[in-house]
């Protein structure tokens, strides 16, 4: 699909503000009303999703032009999708369909924004669009007892991801995932420096070409290897490898999970028994892409039609993406599993959960937008009256991380598999 | 032709007064306002008379003063200030329509509740009063000036029960107001099922909102349709005594949260011995047995399960009131839930009731919250103490409003307008207290007097707006000049 | 016609340069509304010279004072969803009043919220049940605007029988004249608070609105105190399940149902017996019979194969005269006579219980949806877009008739294949406000935006039962709507069979809004 073929989703948007609120129903106070990070940033309508819609139909019949504010408004976006949910409570439309659709145009006319031509520059020299060298990538690993898939067979690919290979701070994380995968009697390995990025973040940039390149690397790679399962513990890589490596075509002979999946697997099965109490109470963060974005990609090909009059039909009919499917419980499952601990909800959550601020290239390209993000979830986090913020997810954490330490703000933050690793 | 020659041929000769007996008679109310006679008093049988009339007083620049309601008058808002014609409409009288399905009727201005709720009663419907009007008062005299009615239940918005009105503009031009304005004739709505039930607009602007309220300076009305309910199959009353009105008070608020009740209102003993006692010896006796403050409310049953309807209102109502610790009954010592409820249900008696105690009364009255009345009461005490009124003779009224969103707090002075050293001590704690208690923050919404004065310059805005309002629809200020801000 | 770089520069010194911007993509996304299509040919207005997003009454006073200064206009928005937002012509600076967006007040004892302009409905309603309350939120949807509703628009929705139509619900108001003066009105002008709109004396009220708001053409509202009603249910409702199937237990004390009936008679009886027996809490026809085919369906392509293979026709017929209704009572005593007199009511009447909606959890649905309105924009869904044309806001039999006569105006335009075909019937209202004092009527139809011969269809349609309305005495039209349908001269085809009322607004325009700064397209032009 190419941005012209969503003109239809343009003129058919009412600019009802939706895709600005979670579903309405779920809005529970004044406070934490809003879903989009860009709008409230924004404030004109042009930042919302129904903004963004316009503009692109506004660029396609010409009546606009690319300009500085148009890529502000197009790439000052996480891409986290909850205008997408929430419009699809009620609508057939693709906000972010056409909201990734408008990236990829603007890449494809030479509209770039300086920041991710950086990390395009990485991930062509180094597959990482972090700026590290290929040959640091398993450093994170060293030491641990783990196989390396490159050199011999494993069940399981514990996929690490470019944030857990490269931020050391977050080292501890992977490292803790594939402890617990061992302590689990998981025949587990890794591809040490020879992992690639997964390419989600490129395609979320708009830079196509990229994740064909790594879908095609590293489902060739895991075929080949013949892995069973890949785990990852990003939820970046996790819904890339959900939603947009099937768009390649290339059949995928293993089972994609995440590290919460697997981990509140291995409990349900006995193979990992949290005993040790960690008194705490915690809220858990939804990562947008282990959340709402990690809904499986679901093939259509089909045309619109008409019937009825002018009732528009999908032939064959098409099943939308309406976040309905995401990874929820098994996070929830696992942090359930741990003595002592209590877990408390944001009023944002699932499906409708804020984003953390870091994707879409935010991070990168717009790092004052990011960080306001982050805190304004942090506040959120600190109104449930929870000590601690739990969250899936390396982007997250970073984010998490940065905006703490800016504001010297007290709120702990955990990964899952930290607090399960305490309660072995 | 003179003035009086024109007039006649509008009206024809036995409609048109100008013996000083009559001019005297409309020169003074029982308020404080200056006592001021017009040139005539006319008195017009139908809406074609009341154009011809308006439209002669813009050729004449003679000032018209609209009067619906008998004597005694009360506010002031009838004497002329400047001269005039008194056009009064006491003789349009006519029940145009009452419609059951719709709960609605439409009448004309010199139409009285007395005369009004028997009518209704036959169709099986009643029009929510105030308190125990005199019974000269005019039904759309009492709508047009916004005045509480006992049942805030049924007072959604604070111009009900007004709906649609015909009014006469102070340029002549008939109009009108809400869904009446069309299309089609009033027939022609009738026929399509319309009933004038929506007062608003037409379109984009509430016409009847800028009559209403106006105290005459707009136009005069010819009709108006106005909001009925249905008559009670049975009724039932509650008094709540207490010796505190704030208990009272959050006890009120809840039963208005809840919608229980239909009549709700409070009462201090002085009112509500003035409201039962025949004369002032039986006020002062009843007064002296009532308890301090009465919350009374009425539970109606109406054509649905009625008896069903009163017995959960009045067990839920039973249940909040142990709650508050409070006790509704049916009598309290000195009188019954019966006989109030006598006295809530119709016009009332000879001589009117706030008129019993002295023969003379002075409203002080204004708009506030419900939970702010004992500041005001607490003032007003302390003023009436300061002149040497006593306290024990002010009566209380404090009527709920809009289901409780905000609240008419009246208080009455009685006064012997035979005595002029109890006039001049009424005159001078009146004028003291409207001050006192405007800079409290009550709000004379309905502001006769010398409270318009008050209420305009702390609102030096709506002044202004209210005159461009006023050049629009009296461009040559025939209507009533002298009043509100004009 | 763009600003001069003087006013551009005079209205960013007051608002900041991050607050300003007249940059294409952010003009054109205000130029965008829905129904443009059935105006302009295409989906976009003409566009705003600038748009400025002030933060306090203060910014607002000075750029309505620059623009009068200046000789420009301005149309503010606060949501900013359907036509009248849009400038009428060029030389607009439209005013986004999203930044004023709090909630300043909610009084619980004397129940009204005081809002500025960007508070939405959603939010004012879960902070109003937090407290035992919650407010009317009008057929649109809760993603709309309290104050623009009370203020300046219309204000009809199912809760409309215990809540009214917020025509009648707003009580004091901060209004920025079109000149930049401000007045606030009732009560709230000599300081006294929040609780009276109306008085001293006349009621500026009826300068302000009428049944209708002047949407933009006498000036910006700053603050607005609305009324809130009492709501008996759960402090928070817990809504269960993911997107899109959130759904919350209907507490004890209430009750959701679909009434049935065999004739727009029946359905009327029953109607204004429930207003009368005061027991409706929520109440109106909102899903039409063309509709009711999606409960069963996941898709459109899934009701569109239901309905062509007939299978969808009897329960279509059988939903034809169908309302909803929820019961809510502030005791158990209360639901019990509530049912009781529903019961009756229903005998009497010949009105039952269609069985697909006896479903708990298809109640559970519908009982989010009325109480939440959050559903209502899936109109849009089978056809991109929905039109709704004339109605009233008049008594319920008055109803009817616009109900009878809009099927008969529809089933031309369905035959023609323009609107979908819906089996003629959509009479979208019947609230019966204030427990059956007046009701709401409007005839829904459903339109393709993305197709040109539907959006004409859609608009000759819109055009044709506005005069309907003018020309014969069905009751007296809605105004957003006849003036979508017969554009500027809607007053003037109006005006002469409605007491020459235009006449009258005409020269309060010109009264309150000498320089014709606030943009009058859908007020009233000063000049015929």
């Amino acid at each position: 699909m190419a941005l012209l073929d969503y003109r239809n989703d343009m003129q058919r948007c009412s600019r009802c503000s939706l895709c600005k609120w979670p579903p309405l129903a779920q809005i529970k106070s004044w406070r934490f009303s809003n879903v989009c990070p860009s709008m409230v940033w924004g404030n004109f309508h042009a930042y919302s999703a129904g903004g963004k819609l316009i503009a692109a139909l506004s660029l396609l019949d010409g009546r606009i032009d690319y300009s500085d504010k148009f890529l502000e408004i197009v790439y000052q976006c996480q891409m986290g999708g909850a205008c997408d949910v929430s419009c699809k409570v009620t609508r057939d439309l693709e906000p972010l369909e056409v909201m990734l659709e408008l990236r990829a145009k603007c890449v494809e006319d030479g509209q770039l924004l300086p920041a991710h031509m950086v990390m395009i520059e990485s991930l062509r020299n180094d597959d990482n669009p972090m700026g590290k060298l290929k040959a640091e990538r398993g450093k994170w690993a060293e030491g641990l007892d783990v196989k390396d898939i490159t050199r011999e067979k494993a069940d399981v690919l514990y996929f690490a991801g470019c944030r857990y290979s490269f931020d050391q701070d977050l080292w501890g994380i992977a490292r803790g995932a594939v402890t617990l995968l061992k302590k689990a009697g998981v025949d587990v390995g890794i591809s040490g420096k020879e992992e690639a990025c997964c390419g989600g973040r490129a395609y979320e940039m708009g830079y196509r070409g990229e994740l064909t390149k790594y879908a095609e690397h590293n489902i060739e790679t895991w075929n080949t290897a013949g892995v069973r399962t890949v785990v990852t513990s990003c939820s970046d890589c996790y819904g890339t490898f959900k939603y947009h490596y099937p768009k390649v075509g290339k059949t995928m002979n293993f089972e994609v999970l995440h590290i919460t999946e697997y981990l509140d697997r291995l409990i349900k099965e006995g193979k990992l028994k949290p005993t040790r109490k960690v008194p705490l109470q915690v809220t858990y963060h939804d990562p947008c892409h282990l959340g709402r974005l990690s809904e499986a990609y679901i093939p259509w090909e089909g045309v619109e039609r008409k019937v009825l009059g002018q009732i528009v039909i999908q032939d064959p009919p098409k099943e939308f993406r309406r976040g309905t499917n995401g990874i929820y419980e098994p996070p929830r499952d696992v942090l359930k599993s741990i003595p002592g601990l209590e877990l408390v909800e944001m009023e944002r959550i699932k499906e409708y959960a804020w984003c953390c601020g870091a994707g879409g290239g935010v991070k990168e390209a717009y790092p004052d937008f990011a960080l306001w993000t982050a805190k304004e979830r942090i506040e959120e986090a600190e109104a449930t009256g929870a000590e601690a913020l739990v969250t899936a997810c390396p982007w997250c954490e970073r984010n998490f991380r940065d905006a703490l330490e800016q504001d010297g703000e007290k709120m702990k933050l955990y990964n899952i598999v930290e607090l399960l690793l305490e309660a072995l | 032709m003179s003035e009086k020659e024109e007039l006649i041929a509008i009206v024809g000769a036995e409609y048109v007064f100008d013996d000083p007996e009559n001019l005297e008679s409309y020169s003074r109310d029982m308020s404080f306002v200056r006592a001021m006679k017009p040139q005539y008093v006319v008195k017009p049988q139908n809406a074609e008379d009341v154009q011809g009339i308006v439209k002669w007083a813009n050729n004449s620049g003679m000032p018209l003063i609209p009067v619906s309601s008998g004597p005694p008058r009360f506010r002031g808002d009838t004497i002329p200030t400047l001269g005039g014609a008194v056009v009064d409409l006491s003789q349009m009288k006519r029940i145009i329509r009452i419609n059951r399905r719709n709960r609605v009727a439409m009448v004309e201005p010199g139409l009285t509740f007395g005369e009004l709720q028997p009518e209704l009663e036959k169709e099986g419907l009643r029009l929510p009063m105030p308190l125990a009007p005199r019974s000269s008062k005019s039904v759309i005299g009492s709508l047009l000036e916004r005045e509480p009615t006992i049942i805030p239940k049924y007072q959604w918005d604070i111009s009900d029960p007004l709906l649609c009105t015909e009014v006469v503009f102070g340029t002549g031009d008939l109009f009108r107001t809400g869904e009446a304005a069309g299309p089609g004739t009033i027939e022609d709505q009738w026929a399509s099922g319309q009933a004038q039930t929506n007062p608003m607009g037409p379109f984009q602007v509430d016409f009847f909102r800028l009559i209403q309220g106006a105290q005459g300076t707009m136009g005069i009305v010819t009709w108006a349709s106005v909001r009925c309910e249905l008559l009670p199959q049975a009724h039932k009353l509650l008094l709540v005594p207490s010796d505190r009105l704030e208990g009272l008070i959050d006890f009120a608020y809840r039963l208005l949260r809840a919608r229980l009740g239909d009549e709700l209102l409070l009462l201090n003993s002085f009112n509500l011995a003035a409201l039962l006692g025949e004369d002032a010896d039986q006020i002062r006796s009843l007064r002296e047995g009532l308890p301090p403050w009465i919350l009374i409310i009425g539970i109606a049953g109406y054509e649905r399960l009625p008896q069903e309807r009163i017995e959960y209102q009045e067990k839920d109502i039973m249940d909040i009131a142990q709650q508050f610790g409070v006790e509704p009954v049916s009598a309290v010592p000195g009188t019954s839930a019966r006989e109030v409820s006598k006295a809530l249900s119709k016009p009332s008696g000879e001589p009117y009731w706030k008129l019993r105690f002295k023969g003379g009364c002075h409203d002080i009255f204004f708009l506030t919250t419900l939970d702010r009345t004992p500041e005001f009461i607490g003032a007003m005490y302390q003023m009436a103490e300061a002149t040497g009124y006593p306290s024990t003779d002010i009566g209380i009224y404090l009527q709920p409003q809009m289901q409780g969103r905000a609240c008419h707090c009246e208080f009455n002075l009685a006064c012997d307008p035979n005595n002029p050293k109890e006039v001049d001590r009424v005159r001078t704690l009146f004028t003291s207290s409207s001050e006192n208690l405007i800079k409290l923050g009550a709000f004379y919404s309905r502001p006769y007097g010398p409270w318009a004065d008050m209420a305009y310059r702390r609102d030096a805005e709506s002044a202004i707006a209210s005159r461009k309002v006023k050049g629009i629809f009296d461009p040559n200020n025939v209507m009533n000049p002298g009043k509100l801000c004009f | 016609m763009a600003l001069t770089r003087n006013v551009y520069q005079i209205l960013e010194d007051i608002v900041g340069p991050e607050n300003i911007s007249e940059e294409p993509v952010i003009l054109d996304s205000y130029a965008f509304l829905w129904l443009a299509e059935t105006v302009t040919d295409s989906k976009f207005f003409t566009r705003p010279e600038a748009v400025v997003m002030p933060g306090s009454t203060e910014e607002v006073q000075a750029i309505v004072r620059a623009c009068n200064r200046y000789g420009v206009k301005y149309k503010a928005l606060s949501t900013g969803w359907g036509p009248w937002n849009a400038p009428g012509d060029e030389g607009v600076v439209q005013v986004d009043l999203r930044k004023m967006n709090r909630i300043l007040e909610i009084d619980e004892k004397n129940m009204y919220a005081v809002v500025e302009p960007y508070v939405i409905f959603s939010q004012l309603q879960v902070e109003a049940m937090k407290r035992g309350l919650t407010c009317h939120i009008i057929g649109a949807g809760a993603n709309t605007s309290p104050l623009a509703s009370c203020t300046s628009m219309s204000g009809m929705g199912l809760s409309g029988i215990s809540m009214s139509y917020n025509a009648r619900n707003p009580l004091a108001v901060e209004w920025i004249l079109p000149t930049g003066d401000i007045l606030r009105l009732g009560s709230l002008g000599c300081g006294a608070g929040w609780f009276c709109g109306d008085g001293p004396g006349l009621s500026l009220r009826g300068i302000m609105r009428g049944t209708h708001g002047a949407m933009g053409g006498l000036g910006i509202f700053t603050k607005c105190a609305v009324k809130l009603y009492p709501w008996p249910g759960p402090r928070q409702m817990h809504f269960e399940g993911v997107s899109p199937g959130h759904v919350a237990a209907i507490p004890q004390n209430f009750r959701c149902y679909v009434l049935s009936f065999p004739s727009w008679d029946s359905f009327a009886d029953a109607a204004y017996k429930i207003g009368e027996a005061e027991i409706g809490y929520v109440m109106g026809k909102q899903i039409a019979a063309g509709i009711v085919p999606l409960m069963a369906a996941r898709s459109p392509t899934e009701y569109a194969q239901i309905r062509e293979s007939g299978m969808a026709d009897e329960i279509m017929q059988e939903f034809r005269y169908a309302l909803q209704l929820i019961l809510g009572a502030h005791s158990l005593r209360e639901i019990e006579y509530q049912e009781r007199a529903l019961q009756e009511i229903l005998a009497e009447t010949g009105g039952w219980i269609p069985s697909p909606t006896q479903d708990p959890e298809r109640q559970k649905t519908t009982f989010r949806m009325m109480i939440k309105v959050d559903g209502n924009s899936a109109i849009f869904r089978l056809s991109g877009s929905f039109g709704t044309s004339f109605g009233a806001e008049t008594s319920c039999d008055a109803a009817m008739v616009h109900a009878r006569l809009g099927e008969e105006i529809k089933k031309k335009y369905i035959e023609k294949g323009v609107i979908a075909d819906d089996g003629a019937e959509w009479a979208w209202g019947a609230e019966m406000n204030e427990h059956g004092r007046f009701a709401h009527i409007e005839e829904l139809f459903m339109y393709d935006p993305a197709d040109p011969e539907s959006a004409k269809g859609a608009a000759e349609f819109i055009e044709e039962t506005s005069l309907l309305t003018a020309k014969q005495a069905p009751g007296l039209a809605i105004w957003e709507l006849a003036r979508g349908g017969l554009g500027p001269k809607a007053h003037d085809i109006y005006g002469p069979a409605c007491s020459n009322y235009h006449v009258w607004q005409r020269r309060i325009k010109k009264a309150f809004d000498p320089n014709f700064s606030a943009d009058a397209t859908f007020y009233i032009e000063p000049e015929e």
